[in-house]
């Protein structure tokens, strides 16, 4: 009982202290200062010396090295040509399916989210480029943004993701088979994306207006050679991982030296270019990273207080079958999923919603895609939807209609996390496959 | 004055991201390293998870100063883009009070780490034997400028200067 008056409390606090916008690392930091004081009454000297030594000892952790490196990566594609060529090299292949350009938000995300590890990140890149050619041709704009809303959360579910780095960590699970189970659940709702697109313009022609396509084996030899660049420094990342040469967090210095190569033999490459995707990479970094140190302080602390076994044990009392509990804990991230970002989710709540789910029996590597699946969707809900505001921004339609287009993907995406509670085998078949 | 100030201190943590940078291109040297020479001498630095790690901590605290300024560090935006002038103000200032007052707590345990560590001549139980003052240094030094920026915050609300000068 003292567990869940401790539990209230702290959510309590973290709701006063953010809520006022502190940022919200530091907010952590204060709220597990003041908890261990006024809860447990500690003394100022002894939280100092927790504190300070947690974020020495998670802050030096070698693995979160992969975090940076990753997104410098993204970086170094986000400020080169590479998502026109993506674009102008996935056109052709798709001008005879039904919905026609519009697979490009779809099929440009997925590459794109092979050789990057953020959301974001993604649904910029190819955005700027398909939001004003489908404009151009006169597409449906509500379709346009929408699908690149939905897809472009597939940063986070397709190797390399920096979220499931995150979750890894936090949970104590391998990078690897994380990432190896991540793959089939991404394609699968790629695919659903894609089905839904064709049955819409098949329904609806003028929403998808016909261009008269070049036909020809030259075009698609010009569709290959600008497909090259994303698909080489893909296979160039996830090859190193797979044939074992390089660990996930060392695969990352690969894909940074890659992609270095390639915006050299493209001659882009300039110190400029260095120093502004650098600059951007450590202060993203920074963000990510800071939060995670500060989320293990915040652990630590509802550990001192026996919050994550108390909630655990009123649960486990309530008796739920694993599927109640899974439903229960897909409206508790989907309303989280409203107000926070992704990485801000899984640290704060993976010490109460981790014991939860292990005690369930339920294997932790699924319980990741799940998870990442679920904050998938809160990228694309209002009012706190950071996919909404990249969009928000790259068409200037208010958040409200972009949010509205998201809608149907939105749907589409909880249908996904109902197929992968139906058949957990989509996440854990290939990393069995690959690994047992 | 003020102004002065703020622009003394946004550079320093300038400086603190490019540091940074410079270690960012470090790491990733390194471990490029560490794999040719496992890939093709089957040997390895033994060193580089250790350094790594001090890498990835440095280069975090150095550029959180910087990321604070530019606002890539993430907050709840609920209340603040619902407020304005005096009001915004005031909420600005609260929020770097409980930010400065975490980061002066730690900062303070972490300098008793550091004295500890250079009056003993504390090294890592490592091949390196890095005297272990230098990379909670500078982890101190990160936290130092985060301090400044988030006092440079609060003179930017009290005497609202230009308060994206540097870009």
């Amino acid at each position: 009982m003292e567990a869940l008056f401790s539990a209230l409390m702290l959510l309590g606090l973290i709701f006063v202290v953010l809520g006022l916008g502190v940022w919200i690392f530091l907010g952590l930091f204060a709220v597990s200062g003041i908890a261990l004081m006024v809860l447990l009454g500690m003394d100022i000297s002894r939280i100092g010396t927790i504190a300070a030594n947690i974020v020495n000892r998670y802050g030096s952790a070698w693995e979160l090295a992969a975090i940076p490196m990753f997104i410098w990566m993204g970086e170094i594609i986000f400020r080169t040509d590479l998502s026109n060529r993506i674009f102008r090299g996935l056109a052709p292949l798709v001008a005879h399916i039904p919905g026609r350009l519009l697979h490009t938000n779809i099929l440009g995300c997925t590459l794109f989210a092979a050789v990057s590890g953020s959301s974001a990140a993604t649904t910029a890149t190819v955005g700027k480029i398909t939001t004003n050619e489908l404009e151009r041709h006169g597409y449906d704009r509500a379709l346009s943004s929408g699908s690149l809303a939905g897809a472009g959360s597939f940063g986070l579910m397709i190797p390399p993701s920096i979220v499931m780095i995150v979750y890894a960590i936090l949970a104590e699970v391998s990078v690897t088979r994380m990432f190896a189970a991540g793959v089939l659940p991404g394609l699968m709702i790629a695919a659903m994306f894609s089905c839904y697109i064709v049955v819409r313009s098949l329904l609806n022609p003028s929403l998808a207006p016909v261009t008269v396509p070049k036909r020809g084996a030259i075009i698609y030899l010009h569709s290959v050679v600008d497909l090259l660049p994303v698909l080489s420094l893909m296979v160039i990342v996830l090859g190193s991982i797979y044939s074992g040469i390089a660990t996930p967090s060392e695969a990352a210095a690969v894909g940074v030296c890659a992609a270095l190569i390639v915006t050299g033999v493209l001659r882009q490459l300039s110190v400029s270019l260095l120093l502004q995707t650098l600059l951007g990479a450590v202060r993203t970094s920074a963000m990510i990273c800071s939060l995670l140190i500060a989320a293990a302080l915040l652990s630590t602390a509802m550990g001192y207080l026996h919050i994550p076994s108390g909630v655990a044990n009123t649960i486990a009392a309530l008796d739920l079958t694993p599927l109640t509990l899974i439903l229960v804990l897909t409206l508790f991230y989907i309303i989280l999923g409203l107000f926070l970002d992704g990485v801000s989710i899984i640290v704060m709540s993976l010490p109460i919603t981790l014991p939860l789910a292990a005690l369930a029996g339920i294997d932790p590597i699924w319980f990741g895609i799940f998870l990442i699946v679920t904050i998938e969707l809160g990228q694309i809900t209002p009012p706190v939807g950071f996919n909404l505001f990249i969009l928000q921004s790259l068409t200037g339609r208010p958040i409200g209609r972009v949010a509205l287009d998201a809608l149907p993907f939105f749907c589409l995406m909880l249908a996904g996390v109902g197929l992968l509670i139906a058949f957990p085998q989509i996440a854990l078949w290939l990393p069995g496959v690959l690994y047992d | 004055m003020s102004k002065l100030l703020v622009g003394i201190i946004d550079r320093l943590c300038r400086i603190g991201a490019y540091l940074s940078c410079a270690i960012l291109v470090g790491m990733v040297g390194l471990i490029a390293y560490e794999i040719f020479l496992r890939s093709v001498f089957s040997t390895s630095t033994f060193v580089m998870s250790e350094f790594v790690g001090y890498g990835v901590a440095s280069a975090t605290f150095l550029a959180l100063a910087d990321a604070l300024r530019t606002g890539d560090v993430i907050r709840v935006g609920l209340l603040l883009e619902r407020t304005q002038g005096l009001a915004r103000r005031l909420l600005e200032v609260v929020a770097a009070l409980v930010g400065l007052a975490s980061v002066t707590v730690l900062i303070w345990f972490f300098w008793l780490r550091v004295i500890r560590a250079w009056t003993r001549g504390t090294v890592s139980s490592s091949l390196a034997e890095v005297p272990i003052w230098i990379p909670e240094g500078i982890i101190m030094v990160g936290l130092g400028l985060l301090a400044l920026q988030l006092i440079a915050h609060i003179l930017r609300q009290i005497a609202p200067v230009a308060a994206r000068e540097v870009t």
